[in-house]
């Protein structure tokens, strides 16, 4: 089922947390909401939940007009940052408790909500009291108990941010793997990027209580089309270039001794702010080959299965990853910069 | 027939007084009772004579059964002071419910016919009573006339002036003897009757400048003047002074009696004002009104009708919206409904008030819903006319528009439209039918249009307008009920009719049973006598120097009452803080082996009926209290008042407000994190540099807030200042004597009520800037795994030698009180007995059964029954107002959160007047019945509801909310499996809060009791006026008893179920109610 929004606005007071934003997501994908925090993004998820109404614009589920309703009264479920488990019910309790809310009876309620705790790998924990569970458990009773109810739109709310690293993956590639299989439609929010490149279909960067850009992840990564959308979508070093256009899809940037062809459509000549993936820059020890930009190491780090360099440029200071870590460069090193045309991107200037 | 009742029934005692009076030649100030104008009905034979009565019990109770036997009509006779009485009588003037004052001051029956609070009458036995009696009578232009005559004089205590070797004063002139210096007290004529009786008396036998010669040098030996002209004897009785000048007559003789004090007349020196009151039946049987009975049937109508309709009130009608029943189906096929072609919640109610409209009588019925006269009168008989037919039938053409509003409102529900357009046309229609409904329940008045252009736009309305009935109601809530769900489907309130419902009930009826009776009395603050708007008025009222002087600190004179008042209750405030704090500490941060004990120590002040503690306090610390016959005896100190006046009432204040502020202490002591303290102590801070610079700066708002607590409730104290004052007044009982003394202005009452408010505003407002409204101390059940640090040695001792003994000193306070109700005259003649008990509670078994013959029985069950109505309503409004209040975002949130506080803040005896006012006359008439005292109850005590609620509520994560509301909970639901078990400690609280003040209440219930309705509250300060304080006690005792059992049963009944394995973080106590002023 597919949710619409039409220029909705929500007020609070003097304040606006959501500014105009009008997007559509299509039945089955999982879009993802991303921004920094107080970018608006969690408003809008709760917007579609129903827990508040717009201060203006429409908001549309399924086709059907729904502006109005409360969240009792729209077929949404939510998983919530918190879990929001209630600590005086059991997990089973926790699970039943839509389905015995909507009229089903005990017996019934018991038997879905033990389906939905296998799939969600928790048989036999039905007994247990929510905070006799860890972390990653309760997550899992979380989306249980919103799955169980079958909902038109499942709705995440940052449902990762309280799990460690390793079972933050897990848990993330579980959700994807459980929409895909039940095809449920799902809005997902967080403010980690790559949280959200991993699960999505399609991202929706907001900014401000407004709408920055929203494509497939691919896209937002290779193409942001502003300074903020290159520094949020991964990281990015802005520099100052100069572009000159050599025919309608090719450009020229200028950065520093630098001269790298890319494709783009759009930039016009002069002057642009330029982002580069700092996985694009080749580090080589100096002098290097020609058109590569000059600069000294300032800091080395060793990540394991990668280095990381601070490197003093005339362009300013790049941060640059390298895979190669069977010869670091120390210090004080200097070296040349060959960046890949993949990894530049002019941006426009707003 | 005056005669007959006052010459057949007197006691021997009194007609050997009447004798002696007239033998001494009375020349002042014989006074009667006034007849109250009655209510003009049909005479009835089961009509009811509803009868004043301010002469001691005894005698109330003899004249009106004799009057029954003789005249075959019911009387329902309710005892009150004369003060008391005016004050009722007064405010019900514009609709009064008496018929007859019996006895009393005559002062006040003079001043009541002056002021056409009586009418008169004239009896065919008039000719035979005594001059004096008559002439009475002639002088109120025959509203009221004498019955007995009592004697002025003084009274001393024998031995109290042995032990000074002081010989008791022969003549009036011996009091002006240098060795009474600080002996003497009598009343102050500003307040009471009695005092003015006196003077007058004086003036006659003195004349008037060598009289108030006489007064002047007798100043020197005052020790007090009283507020209360019976005070000054009662206390030569317990041997608090030496010389009392007051009345000897009637009660004071039992006074003496029982205590040591023995009375002078001396009849060559003491020509005595006499005087006090009596009675006058208006026609006695024959035009006895049916209208009281009505009355009450009246009432447990109506309560009938709020039941029902709070059926009908059920969300599941409200809502039919919800989502889908089935489950087991394909993903993305739940819940998807069409936009409703039929509002089948609006279609239900508009229905449901057509039926209103159609079928049930308008107004209020003087024979009650259930004799079923009505139904076949409901079109043709304009009493029984439902609204329709009253608009169409009976020229009430200003109830067509509230009839159309509903019809229109059926047609909206009805046609196919947008859910918003429908929300739209519902709020207008039901809007404008609110609109309607309230102007003409304001534009008439009890006897006709309120304003002169109304009258000329309708016409004159004929006969007494009644007050709203069943018909009303059901129209009233119906147009409530629309506006919620109009504004639901508009999209307020999250769209959501039951919280849209909730919204406007509890604003609705907060209006109407706080802010309309509030309105009513403070409004006067603006007015002079007639009712006229003068503003400046109130700037001349709150000026006077009686309120603002300063005279005290230049030596010499008192201070003002309102600095007074301001002290006091910031030393209430400081001292309660400190004891709390220092129970607090030692129950959770010592090894203190008697925690339990503690605890229930701190709750029993709470559970302890007004007036205990004054009384203990006195007879442990009262000048011939055991602490100072004690000090007499071992040391020869001599013994002292210095119980009465400021130290008594901050000594009372504090007993009985520090469990109030260990309670809310204890949940913050018990809130600041383990972990900031163990962090403090990892920086090298000691135990007490951690205690001093870490964990007493997080309990900041926690102090403040007990700080604040004690301010308020220190100001809205009535019953300690009155008990233990003396000289020292405070706004609470100047407010008091402005409504029921011989001052009997409501406008200086409301005028001082406003200050009141201001200086409650003052500290909340004061409070909010300095600690803002954050609390440090967070329960988040996260990652507190560490111990709370032990105190360090040097706090402990200090907490432990404040607390311990004040522990010692409560326990020792209780174990008095307790013994007072097991001996025979309390502080006099410690003989052990059950006598009071047994007067009190005594169960006989007959063959029919048990009897409860116990004086007690009667006003205990109303009591138990009310409170036991009262406590789950104001629980509930109080939660469901603390629930919207926390979890809703709407405009004019504060402005709610301030009107459910206002009638926390002002002392009870203007509430009481409030609601006489506001609810004696239509369109809302219910005074008189039980139903006016549960509200009262529950919207003077929900505050409490509120607080713990809300204090409750804001440790409960929001997140579990939404989460039930999008697991498809509606918001009853959720409310109810959610929210009510997480609020289980609030809930708890709620209720015995709601349950403990309504039995405790005092001064607010005062003028809405009746004899049908009395309370053990009541009953017991008239057994303390009569001076039987066994049975005072005794029944006290009783009822601590009583509220043990409650707290216990509702402890039992919803603490029962348990929340898991796991320990919640909101464990019991930490809600943290505020009750308010007690008395």
């Amino acid at each position: 089922m597919s949710v619409e929004f039409r220029n909705v606005v929500k007020r609070y007071g003097p304040s606006t947390a959501v500014a105009g934003v009008s997007f559509t997501v299509q039945a089955g994908t999982l879009v993802t909401l991303l921004g920094p925090s107080g970018c608006g993004k969690t408003t809008t998820l709760r917007l579609i939940a129903g827990l508040e109404l717009p201060s203006e614009g429409r908001i549309l589920l399924a086709g059907r007009d729904v502006t109005s309703l409360g969240a009792t009264e729209r077929d949404v479920s939510m998983v919530f940052q918190s879990y929001a488990l209630f600590p005086h019910m059991s997990v089973l309790e926790n699970v039943c408790y839509g389905l015995r809310r909507s009229g089903l009876g005990r017996d019934a309620a018991e038997k879905q909500a033990l389906g939905a705790l296998a799939q969600v790998g928790l048989e036999g924990y039905g007994r247990r009291q929510p905070s006799e569970l860890s972390g990653g458990q309760q997550q899992r009773v979380a989306v249980a108990r919103a799955l169980v109810l079958k909902p038109a739109v499942l709705l995440f709310d940052e449902p990762l941010s309280n799990l460690d690293t390793r079972l933050r993956r897990q848990m993330r590639e579980e959700i994807r793997e459980l929409q895909q299989r039940l095809g449920l439609t799902v809005v997902y929010v967080t403010h980690d990027q790559q949280e959200a490149m991993a699960v999505s279909d399609r991202i929706i960067v907001m900014n401000a209580g407004r709408i920055e850009q929203q494509g497939d992840p691919r896209d937002l990564y290779e193409h942001p089309a502003t300074p903020f959308l290159a520094r949020f979508m991964g990281e990015s070093n802005p520099a100052r270039g100069q572009v000159r256009r050599l025919d309608p899809q090719r450009v020229r940037v200028k950065l520093g001794d630098a001269e790298i062809e890319l494709a783009d459509e759009s930039a016009p000549d002069g002057e642009a702010t330029v982002a580069i993936r700092p996985e694009a820059i080749t580090v080589e020890a100096a002098p290097g080959p020609p058109g590569a930009l000059a600069g000294t190491i300032a800091k080395a780090s060793y990540l394991g299965s990668h280095m990381e360099y601070s490197i003093e440029t005339e362009i300013g200071t790049l941060f640059a990853t390298c895979p190669r870590v069977d010869r670091p460069l120390g210090r004080g090193r200097r070296v040349a910069l060959v960046v890949a045309a993949r990894g530049v991107i002019v941006v426009n200037d707003r | 027939m005056d005669a007959a009742v006052s010459g057949r029934q007197y006691s021997p005692k009194q007609r050997e007084l009447l004798g002696g009076i007239m033998k001494f030649g009375v020349l002042t100030g014989i006074v009667a009772a006034g007849v109250i104008s009655s209510i003009a009905t049909s005479a009835s034979a089961q009509g009811v004579l509803n009868v004043y009565c301010s002469v001691q019990v005894e005698w109330c109770t003899l004249i009106a059964n004799e009057f029954q036997k003789a005249s075959g009509v019911k009387v329902s006779m309710s005892q009150k002071g004369s003060g008391e009485t005016i004050a009722q009588l007064k405010a019900e003037s514009q609709n009064p419910k008496g018929d007859v004052w019996f006895g009393g001051t005559g002062d006040p029956h003079l001043q009541a016919a002056e002021e056409g609070l009586s009418e008169p009458y004239k009896s065919p036995k008039l000719g035979e009573l005594h001059p004096w009696a008559i002439k009475q009578n002639t002088d109120s232009g025959g509203k009221t006339v004498g019955i007995y005559a009592g004697a002025l004089g003084y009274g001393f205590n024998s031995e109290l002036l042995a032990k000074k070797n002081v010989k008791p004063p022969a003549c009036w002139a011996d009091l002006l003897k240098p060795e009474f210096k600080g002996e003497i007290q009598m009343a102050n004529p500003n307040s009471s009757g009695t005092a003015y009786v006196a003077i007058a008396t004086l003036v006659q036998l003195m004349g008037e400048e060598k009289a108030f010669d006489y007064l002047k040098k007798l100043h020197a030996n005052i020790n007090s003047y009283t507020r209360s002209g019976t005070a000054p004897m009662k206390a030569v009785a317990r041997g608090e002074t030496g010389v009392s000048i007051s009345f000897i007559h009637g009660d004071r003789l039992d006074e003496h009696r029982q205590g040591r004090a023995q009375s002078r007349q001396r009849p060559e020196i003491l020509r005595l004002g006499a005087h006090t009151g009596g009675t006058e039946a208006r026609g006695a049987g024959q035009a006895v009104p049916g209208a009281i009975e009505q009355e009450h049937a009246g009432a447990a109508r109506s309560a009938q009708i709020r039941r029902h309709q709070a059926d009908r009130l059920r969300p599941g009608e409200i809502r039919q919206v919800g989502r889908a029943q089935a489950v087991d189906r394909p993903v993305g096929q739940r819940g998807r409904q069409p936009a409703p072609a039929v509002s089948r919640a609006a279609l239900g109610w508009s229905v449901a008030g057509l039926l209103g409209a159609a079928c049930v009588p308008w107004y209020a019925l003087q024979d009650g819903l259930d004799s079923g006269a009505w139904l076949g009168g409901l079109w043709a008989t304009e009493d029984y006319a439902a609204a329709i037919a009253q608009a169409a039938v009976h020229g009430k053409m200003w109830l067509a528009p509230v009839v159309a509003s509903l019809v229109v409102a059926l047609v909206v529900s009805l046609t196919p439209m947008t859910r918003e357009r429908r929300g739209t046309l519902l709020m207008v229609t039901s809007g404008i039918g609110l609109a309607v409904f309230v102007a003409q329940a304001l534009g008439i008045g009890l006897r006709g249009w309120s304003a002169a252009w109304l009258e000329a736009l309708f016409g004159a309305l004929d006969g007494r307008q009644t007050g709203i009935g069943a018909g009303g109601a059901v129209v009233l809530i119906t147009l409530l009920a629309l506006l919620s769900i109009g504004l639901a489907l508009r999209g307020a309130f999250g769209g959501d009719a039951f919280v849209a419902g909730a919204m406007t009930a509890v604003a609705a009826s907060i209006l109407l049973f706080t802010g309309w009776p509030m309105l009513r009395i403070l409004a006067q603050a603006f007015q002079d006598g007639d009712g006229i708007f003068t503003p400046a008025l109130l700037i001349e009222r709150l000026a006077a120097e009686k309120i603002w002087s300063l005279r005290c600190l230049a030596g010499g004179g008192r201070c003002g009452v309102a600095w007074n008042t301001l002290f006091l209750a910031l030393c209430c405030g400081a001292g309660t803080t400190a004891l709390g704090l220092a129970f607090a500490l030692i129950a959770s941060r010592t090894a203190f082996r008697f925690k339990r004990t503690l605890r229930v120590l701190t709750v029993l002040p709470i559970i302890t009926p007004p007036f205990v503690i004054g009384l203990a306090l006195i007879l442990l610390f009262g000048r011939s209290g055991v602490v100072n016959q004690l000090l007499d005896w071992a040391f020869a100190v001599p013994q002292t008042r210095w119980i009465y006046g400021f130290q008594g009432v901050l000594l009372a204040q504090l007993f009985a407000f520090t469990p109030v502020a260990f309670l809310v202490l204890i949940g913050v002591v018990e809130g600041v994190s383990p972990t900031l303290e163990e962090a403090s102590q990892t920086l090298r801070a000691d135990r007490w540099a951690t205690f001093a610079t870490v964990s007493l700066p997080l309990m900041r708002p926690g102090l403040a807030n007990a700080f604040l607590v004690g301010f308020i409730e220190s100001i809205a104290d009535f019953g300690n200042p009155i008990e233990l004052g003396g000289d020292y007044g405070v706004l609470s009982t100047e407010i008091y004597f402005a409504v029921v003394g011989a001052q009997l202005d409501y406008g200086r009452a409301a005028a001082l009520a406003l200050l009141l408010l201001a200086f409650a505003l003052g500290a909340f407002f004061a409070q909010r800037r300095i600690v803002g409204t954050r609390s440090y101390a967070t329960i988040s059940g996260k990652g507190d795994g560490g111990l709370a640090t032990p105190l360090p040695d040097r706090a402990r001792r200090v907490a432990e030698w404040i607390a311990l003994p004040w522990a010692a000193f409560t326990l020792l306070l209780y174990g008095f009180a307790f013994v007072g109700g097991l001996v025979k005259v309390w502080g006099r003649d410690y003989t052990p007995t059950f006598d009071h008990y047994v007067k009190a509670f005594a169960v006989e078994h007959t063959a029919d059964g048990l009897i409860w013959t116990g004086a007690a029985w009667n006003s205990f069950w109303t009591t138990v029954k009310l409170a036991a109505i009262a406590a789950p309503l104001t629980a509930a409004l109080g939660l469901i107002a603390a629930w919207l209040l926390v979890r809703q975002r709407f405009a004019g949130r504060a402005a709610l959160e301030f009107a459910t506080m206002l009638s926390f803040a002002v002392p009870g005896t203007v509430i009481g007047v409030a609601y006489v006012f506001a609810f004696n006359v239509p369109p809302l008439e219910i005074t008189g019945t039980a139903l006016i005292i549960v509200l009262c109850f529950v919207f003077r005590n929900m505050p409490v509801g509120v607080r713990a609620g809300m204090a409750a509520m804001s440790q409960i994560d929001r997140s579990l909310d939404e989460a039930s509301a999008t697991l498809g909970a509606r918001a009853p639901h959720t409310l109810l499996y959610v929210v009510l078990p997480l609020l289980r400690p609030a809930v708890v609280a709620a209720l015995v809060y709601g349950f403990v003040r309504a039995v405790t209440t005092v001064s607010a219930v005062v003028f809405l009791v009746t004899a049908e309705y009395e309370l053990a509250t009541t009953y017991i300060i008239l057994r303390v006026i009569n001076g039987d304080y066994g049975l005072a006690i005794a029944y006290s005792c009783a009822l601590i008893l009583l509220m043990l059992l409650a707290i216990l049963l509702i402890q039992l009944v919803v603490g029962e179920r348990r929340l898991g394995r796991r320990a919640l973080p909101l464990a019991a106590g930490r809600a943290v109610p505020i009750p308010g002023g007690r008395a």
